[in-house]
């Protein structure tokens, strides 16, 4: 079923919505989940709760593409859990990319810490704008969608080595890019 | 709360940027589906039985199209592994595609590649055997130093003439001469009057010669000087730039494909040059661009401009690369280094349009107190602080094997990134050339026997390595591996 027939049987408030939903993007949204959470429950827990949140917000919200709407939704439920959870509890490989790119990251100011998120939000996304398609992809794929190194090595077909090397010399680029661009880090 | 920001920022990426990975990932994964049908089972009514059979039909019917070009493609891939020498043994079938995708592409990014063509066909012995004693001990009597440059069989060799300064009775290098040799025969020779002979390079109209102005004193401007050599070893011109330095040396001279010579040299300890001269010794142009102190280690052609290799021991930039375009700016620099490794970069080469870069890596330590790549090796040498543990060659020998891996990095001219193209462990990647037959040469130098002298000044670890030479041709194949029977030396 395509995204706009599944949008047009929230508007209906059809129940099959969500399983049709479930039966679309359910695997790739436990994935999302269980990248940020490592825990398999915890991630079936979120991408359920997505579910509801995507059923109380569709309408009005008419998203499209579908899967990236729910795809956010998913993922800040499981940040959310994420940083909620107890050390023993936090999944060590989204820790491990978080960890990488903290050096990247401004820290968190003072006063108007949301609004400085926003502003750095923008300059990665201008950043991200001027790689080429497949680095692009890479970096959203380990640090937004959480994909393990192995994964990322499986995905683009080449060496965990390569892996490793490409993302360390992203992160360097978007550290020179966010201090040419004045962001404080 | 700092993990929190970093998820903000990261949550605020642009939806466009996060279809296109979904996407991207999406379609490898349907790429990798394979069609599943269920075979009609005993016992069931007829009804569903002829059911089941339809179906299995149907999906027959609908995968036969994907399971012809798959096959199709899978013949294509063995034919090629047997034309090559290529050994399939130990891969699935999707491994075996993805290989022949990956050489025939010319990407040479995915890690089943480098393990095939490490096995290459049986009877090819790849392994790198552990020498016996009498060879061990011929080893350590060896120690060949040559300059093989690009050519059939040709090498050069440098002396220098001492003499009397006439005004302070010192002796100080009058001249030096730079002899061509075919073999073992001498071709020419030229000789260059107050200059010290640091280079050459084997161009296609002539030789390039270069070095520097004997100075009396560190006090003294020092001037890099750089001549052309004809093909019977006369001097065309000598040249002695001035840039406005007081010191400059030049690093490398590289062809520019126009007749043109691009020379990359230092000036004054901090800035990375490039100025191209023309046939007859004309400067054509200059640019000069301030990097810091980094001195400069190879250079090559790469696509339209250059990458050249930076390099500073002390501050950890041993694998700094830096783009240049034709006319000397900078137009990119980025390091080859992961997370567990550093990797130092001893020789790159211009190879069929794409460049090559000779390099070892070595494990990162946490606390290296300056002992850079022996680090994790002095570690277990020095359990406890000022102690150093009493061990012999043959119990050093694996550690420092275990310390070192071989790499050859493969540079593509537009992103200019380097990606590992093969790797040998317990060796360091020594000098690259490319033959008159027109094959790329890696000289690989495998740790034989080390030994441990921390009251040496000149070294704490020395290893006496044996070389190897893989051969490679214009496709990227592996070819050869001989033993050259030659040594080095790697001092520590």
């Amino acid at each position: 079923m395509d995204d706009s027939q599944i949008v047009k049987l929230f508007l209906e408030r059809s129940e099959q919505a969500i399983a049709e939903l479930s039966d679309k993007y359910g695997a790739r949204c436990r994935r999302i989940a269980e990248n940020v959470l490592g825990d398999r429950e915890d991630a079936e827990e979120c991408v359920n709760d997505a579910y509801l949140a995507v059923w109380n917000t569709v309408p009005p919200q008419r998203p499209d593409p579908l899967f990236t709407y729910l795809g956010r939704i998913v993922r800040n439920l499981a940040i959310k859990r994420y940083h909620a959870n107890t050390a023993k509890k936090r999944n060590g490989v989204y820790d491990a990319a978080l960890d990488e790119i903290a050096d990247c990251i401004p820290s968190p100011g003072s006063v108007g810490e949301e609004l400085d998120a926003r502003e750095t939000a923008r300059s990665v996304n201008r950043f991200l704008s001027g790689l080429d398609r497949e680095s692009r992809i890479l970096f959203v794929r380990r640090y937004w969608y959480a994909d393990s190194i192995d994964e990322l090595a499986a995905l683009f077909h080449t060496g965990k080595h390569n892996v490793s090397v490409r993302l360390s010399r992203l992160r360097k680029k978007l550290k020179k890019y966010l201090l040419k661009e004045g962001v404080p880090l | 709360m700092k993990k929190e920001t970093i998820s903000t920022v990261l949550g605020g990426i642009d939806e466009r940027y996060l279809s296109e990975a979904a996407a991207f990932s999406a379609e490898k994964e349907e790429k990798g589906a394979s069609v599943r049908f269920a075979p009609a089972k005993k016992g069931v009514r007829p009804g569903r039985a002829l059911l089941a059979a339809c179906l299995s039909l149907l999906l027959i019917g609908s995968a036969a199209v994907a399971v012809a070009a798959e096959s199709g493609e899978y013949r294509a891939a063995t034919a090629f592994f047997a034309e090559n020498g290529l050994s399939a043994e130990g891969l699935s079938r999707a491994e075996v595609k993805a290989v022949y995708r990956d050489i025939t592409a010319q990407r040479f990014s995915y890690e089943k590649t480098a393990e095939v063509l490490r096995r290459t066909v049986p009877g090819w012995d790849i392994r790198q055997e552990t020498p016996a004693p009498e060879e061990l001990s011929a080893l350590w009597e060896r120690n060949v130093k040559k300059t093989v440059l690009p050519g059939a069989g040709i090498s050069y060799r440098y002396t220098y003439q001492d003499g009397k300064d006439a005004e302070t009775g010192l002796t100080v290098l009058k001249s030096s001469t730079l002899t061509c040799l075919s073999g073992e025969t001498e071709l020419w020779s030229a000789t260059f009057t107050g200059f010290f002979l640091d280079g050459c390079a084997r161009l296609a109209n002539g030789t390039a010669a270069w070095g520097w102005e004997e100075t009396r004193s560190a006090a003294d401007p020092s001037r890099a000087w750089l001549a052309r050599v004809g093909e019977d070893g006369t001097v065309l011109w000598q040249r002695r730039p001035d840039h406005g330095f007081s010191r400059e040396y030049i690093a490398a001279v590289l062809e520019n494909g126009d007749g043109a010579w691009a020379v990359v040299s230092r000036g004054d300890l901090k800035y990375l040059c490039l100025s191209s001269y023309d046939a007859d010794g004309n400067e054509l142009g200059f640019c000069k661009t301030e990097v810091g102190n980094l001195g400069i280690r190879n250079a090559a052609r790469l696509g339209d401009g250059y990458i050249v290799q930076l390099w500073n021991e002390t501050t950890g930039d041993t694998a700094l690369l830096c783009k240049m375009d034709r006319d000397g700016a900078l137009t990119d620099s980025f390091s080859y280094e992961t997370d567990t490794c550093y990797y130092y970069i001893a020789d790159m080469i211009e190879y069929e349009g794409r460049v090559y870069l000779s390099a070892y890596a070595v494990p990162k330590e946490e606390d290296e107190g300056g002992r850079h790549e022996i680090a994790k090796v002095l570690d277990r040498l020095f359990p406890e602080e000022g102690e150093a543990r009493q061990i012999t060659d043959e119990e050093l020998t694996p550690l420092v094997r275990e310390n070192y891996t071989a790499i050859l990095l493969l540079c593509d001219p537009e992103g200019g990134e380097p990606q590992t193209f093969y790797s040998v462990a317990g060796s360091l990647g020594g000098t690259l050339t490319v033959t008159g037959a027109g094959e790329l040469e890696w000289d690989v130098n495998a740790v034989a026997s080390a030994h441990f002298s921390p009251a040496t000044s000149m070294y704490s670890i020395a290893a006496a390595c044996k070389v190897y030479r893989y051969a490679f041709n214009a496709a990227g194949h592996l070819v050869r591996q001989t033993d050259t029977g030659e040594t080095a030396v790697h001092a520590r």
